[in-house]
């Protein structure tokens, strides 16, 4: 038995260093062409760099006013995600009430995934410049948040259901409100997927290039995925400038995932949805 | 009591609905509208011509092409992301050294943006100095070196279906991840005692009850492979002679590089039904399970 | 503990939410990108702006897919202090969405822009741009430029850029083998033979991307657009047909390469930026591209020596001609509040000192006269294909719809997938004819 157990383990760790390396290697080649001048790219993209450099990022740091454009991604990103979140879960939480129409309510949510961004962008740059809003941070923030709301109530919606409902009941006879009882119950122990949330959503806020490239014109105001693009030429493209950027650009969402993952452990251990 | 609760309702729902609302529904619908119309993106006017551009839809092979390969793409990404990020899920769920560095690992092409994934399998790809070149070579396979799987007809589709797995297989397992958090340990302790299977433990303990992840994970892998745009207009361009061109790519290029927006915004409304026959039918179907257990 | 911990969380939270208040007042202070018109600008006439530096005052926003010619425009700034340019450069090929999504929405601070050829015509015919026709400094810029961004007969745009299409060779390994460079399709196809049997690939076209497989046309073609310059406008106007005899010819030709084995074998797997890297690395001897990839030559100078011809697909006696297409085609917005500022604007960037700064910054080749290429030792290797006549570049003149049915027929015959040439000419004569239907 013990045996078994232990070849089951080896084989484990044999399958997922092996998945490991067929997803690190190729990112590996991106960071490997980072360090490397843009000539020995060209002539040799996968072997080791001959000289090991970090001209790429400099140049890409100092080229496009990049700090300037990573404090607009976190403002970006930040905004746009507290509110999902924060809204996405009182609606989801709302929904799971079963009130009439709770059903309708959610389809229409999902509804909205479902639409091509080509057939609204037109009329929705028409409708920020009606509301005045068009090539700011705040209007490019609400349209994030609404954007990303139905992935969060979705996920949300899902999960808040698997919270027992005599917990809900038990803070509810305490003389919780409803809000109260979102608040001090069903928040702290939807950390795992809170975290979740914030990780997915974050991503989408912070690679999105489109949108922005539509909403926002003065440049001041750029997240670094549009800045990047003043990196592109216009028939051609410096990639390891380009890799280097876009390495610069992965790091702070690495962080906030490994961050984000003690919160998975946690919401693990607390044990409150035992109840 | 009860007008506490409409106030409650209110109060939880307002600013997603209204956000949504305003921000979501209301220019798509009244992009939709374009659908109806002849316009071509550029011009100040347009005329009303009703249902022809479905009418012409219907007679367009290009349309039909698309649609097949959006949905053999589709199924293909749905079925094998799912299962593969199900199995790691469950795999890096246990108390196992390094599953925070696995986890990571796992997620890490999620993080890419889709134009770096497409551009980065493009150079490992490409026929003519790939490393999937250099590599087979090397190892001395010399006909598996010689394959062009981006620029033959029977392999472009289906290598954008890797990459596309290859991308997003971390995203979804992390929500099977947050799935499997929710289940009490005590559920697996007390299976052990019976001495259930570990196969058995998944099929009466761990599958009913990430219900929920599965649900979210189906549905939303149906939207977005549906939707494919960036991959495929990278890594083949829709080509070779359309045999990967997907509705995502048709619709751009009838809607913004031929100038036919109406006719476009036409296409982006048939394929939102296809899309909300599928992801409703699914979570209709999948949400009756969740019930049933 | 519990309590306490929800109590963090409730403060926390709290004060997220006042820092995320604090940081949207931030950002709804930052000022609009463009100033609002200035309402004194006197209403501007039609072609002519007559102006002195001080007295017109305004801003131009310029929306552009061409990079900011930062020092050409600080020496505007000079000259004219009154007025500000707002360079707007749109990257990763959205420049068609950017101007129409602007347009849609009333138009409001566009000026002047580079629209892509279908766009500009559309703009040109449905009269949201500003006649040029009568602008004296046109007869700064190449003749067949002018001629080439005329829509019925006028003039709605200048240049910023000559686009045209040439054969860039690998001039070490053609002088390894005594090659001299082909004056004609014979002589082309001789010197596909001997690179052939010389072990080395001739050619390299990265045919994934649609366009290159219409650009290359420019060699099979070469013998028709030598006779018939105007040959493909011809085709958009129903004057010709893609099925005449004349262009299965050409399309024969395009096999011929094929067949022979000129192209380096995975060309469908390839765009554009590889097959520029495979002849980088001397996996092919000769690439044909659009002049404008002088940038990745500049950026990346091989070690081998590079020299360029123009498209040799004329018969032997034929007069061999460059395609070529106005690039960058700047328009001035019909809506535009700044028209007198614009006006100015297009003036100043027409003279040859001014063209040459600009070319010079943004890498791009001029269409303005006597502005040098300059900006590279290999864009010198330019120069004389300048003064060469001139016939229409396939991709640019195509009709919209025609360009991806186009490109996928030649994609076909470069992938030898089988279809008789007669019937791929007759499936894009199909697009064709629905498209120019009335």
């Amino acid at each position: 038995m013990r045996v078994l157990h232990r070849l089951e383990l080896i084989a484990s760790y044999l399958l997922l260093a092996a998945v490991s390396v067929l997803i690190l290697f190729p990112i590996g080649i991106i960071v490997m062409a980072s360090l490397k001048p843009s000539v020995e790219f060209m002539s040799n993209p996968f072997a080791l760099p001959v000289r090991w450099t970090l001209e790429n990022y400099e140049a890409a740091w100092n080229s496009a006013s990049f700090s300037t454009y990573f404090f607009n991604s976190f403002s970006i990103t930040f905004v746009s995600v507290l509110f999902t979140v924060l809204f996405g879960s009182m609606a989801a939480y709302a929904l799971n009430w079963n009130f009439r129409g709770s059903k309708q309510l959610f389809s229409y949510f999902l509804l909205g995934m479902m639409i091509p961004i080509q057939a609204k962008i037109i009329t929705l740059f028409i409708l920020l410049k009606q509301l005045g809003i068009l090539n700011t941070h705040a209007g490019i923030n609400l349209v994030f948040v609404a954007f990303d709301l139905p992935l969060a109530i979705f996920i949300f919606y899902g999960f808040f259901k698997t919270i027992p409902t005599d917990l809900k009941d038990a803070a509810l006879l305490d003389g919780c409100t409803e809000v109260g009882t979102f608040w001090r119950i069903v928040f702290p122990i939807s950390r795992p997927i809170i975290a979740t949330v914030v990780i997915l959503t974050g991503l989408h806020v912070w690679n999105s290039f489109f949108l922005p490239l539509i909403l926002l014109q003065d440049r001041r105001l750029f997240p670094v995925t549009l800045g990047l693009q003043r990196l592109k030429g216009e028939f051609s493209v410096d990639w390891p400038l380009f890799f280097a950027a876009m390495v610069m650009l992965m790091i702070p969402i690495i962080l906030l995932f490994i961050f984000m993952q003690k919160q998975f452990i946690k919401g693990l251990t607390s044990g409150a949805v035992k109840g | 009591m009860k007008r506490r609760r409409l106030v409650n309702l209110f109060l939880f729902l307002f600013p997603a609905t209204a956000l949504y609302t305003l921000f979501v529904m209301y220019p798509s619908l009244s992009g939709l509208y374009y659908a109806l119309t002849d316009w071509d993106g550029i011009s100040p006017s347009y005329r009303m011509i009703g249902m022809d551009n479905f009418k012409d839809i219907l007679q367009d092979k290009l349309f039909y092409k698309a649609l097949q390969n959006s949905l053999i793409f589709s199924i293909a990404v749905v079925v094998l992301k799912n299962v593969l990020a199900l199995f790691f899920a469950i795999m890096l769920d246990r108390k196992l050294r390094l599953t925070g560095f696995f986890r990571s690992v796992f997620f890490l092409p999620a993080i890419l943006s889709s134009i770096i994934v497409a551009y980065l399998w493009v150079t490992i790809f490409n026929p003519v100095f790939g490393f999937w070149q250099v590599f087979f070579e090397a190892i001395g396979w010399d006909r598996i070196a010689q394959w062009d799987l981006l620029g033959s007809t029977s392999t472009a589709l289906f290598t954008v279906v890797f990459v596309s797995v290859w991308q997003t297989m971390g995203y979804a397992m992390v929500i099977y991840l947050a799935g499997l958090q929710t289940i009490p340990a005590e559920l697996y302790d007390a299976g052990q005692m019976d001495g259930a299977s570990k196969w058995k433990q998944f099929v009466h303990i761990t599958f009913p009850l990430i219900a929920p992840a599965i649900t979210i994970n189906m549905i939303l892998s149906t939207i977005n492979a549906f939707k494919e745009f960036d991959l495929v207009y990278i890594l083949t361009g829709g080509g070779p002679f359309d045999s990967s061109q997907v509705i995502g790519t048709a619709i751009y290029k009838v809607a913004f590089e031929t100038n036919q927006f109406g006719y476009g915004i036409a296409m982006s409304l048939i394929l939102f039904f296809i899309i909300a026959v599928f992801a409703l039918g699914q979570l209709w179907y999948l949400k009756r399970r969740e019930v049933d257990y | 503990m519990k309590e306490r911990g929800n109590e963090f969380m409730k403060r926390t939270s709290l004060l997220l939410l006042l820092v995320v208040f604090v940081l949207a007042a931030c950002s709804t202070n930052a000022p609009p990108a463009a100033e609002p018109p200035s309402g004194n600008a006197p209403p501007a006439t039609e072609g002519q702006s007559s102006g002195t530096p001080d007295e017109v005052k305004g801003t131009v926003n310029v929306l552009t897919q061409a990079l900011e010619p930062t020092q050409m425009l600080a020496k505007f700034h000079e000259d004219y202090p009154g007025i500000t340019v707002n360079w707007e450069t749109i990257g990763g090929g959205k420049i068609s969405e950017v101007i129409k999504t602007r347009l849609a929405a009333g138009g409001e601070d566009v000026d002047l822009i580079t629209p892509l050829r279908p766009d500009y015509i559309q703009l040109a015919k449905t009269g949201q741009l500003v006649d040029l026709s009568d602008v004296t400094y046109k007869e700064n810029y190449n003749p067949a430029v002018i001629e080439s961004s005329k829509i019925d007969g006028k003039l709605y745009a200048l240049s910023i850029a000559l686009n045209y299409y040439v054969t860039w060779y690998n001039k070490t390994i053609f002088d390894e083998l005594g090659l001299s460079e082909p004056q004609n399709w014979e002589e082309f196809l001789a010197l596909c033979e001997t690179l052939k049997a010389n072990g080395v690939a001739p050619l390299v076209i990265g045919s994934k991307d649609q366009g290159e497989n219409n650009h290359f046309s420019a060699i099979p073609y070469g013998a028709l657009l030598s006779e018939d310059p105007t040959w493909v406008q011809k085709v958009g106007r129903g004057e010709a047909k893609w099925t005449d005899p004349e262009s299965i010819d050409a399309m024969e030709r395009y096999k011929l390469i094929v067949d022979k084995g000129y192209f380096l074998e995975g060309a469908l797997g390839i765009g554009r930026d590889q097959a520029y890297q495979a002849f980088y690395q001397g996996k092919a001897a000769m690439i044909s591209q659009q002049v404008g990839v002088i940038e990745f030559l500049a950026a990346n100078t091989p070690e081998f020596e590079v020299g360029a011809f123009a498209p040799p697909g004329n018969d032997p006696g034929q007069e061999r001609r460059v395609p070529f297409s106005a690039g960058h085609t700047m328009a001035l917005y019909n809506k535009s509040k700044n028209k007198d500022a614009s006006l100015i604007f297009l003036e100043y960037i027409s003279q040859t000192e001014n063209a040459q700064l600009m070319s010079t910054e943004i890498n791009l080749p001029s269409s303005v006269n006597g502005v040098n290429y300059d900006f590279h030792p290999i864009a010198q290797v330019l120069m004389p294909l300048l003064d060469m006549p001139t016939s229409d570049l396939m991709h640019a003149v195509v009709l919209p719809q025609s360009k991806p049915a186009l490109a996928t027929a030649f994609q076909r015959i470069i992938g030898k997938d089988g279809t008789p040439l007669e019937e791929l000419a007759k499936e894009v004569q199909a697009v064709t004819d629905k498209e120019i239907a009335p």
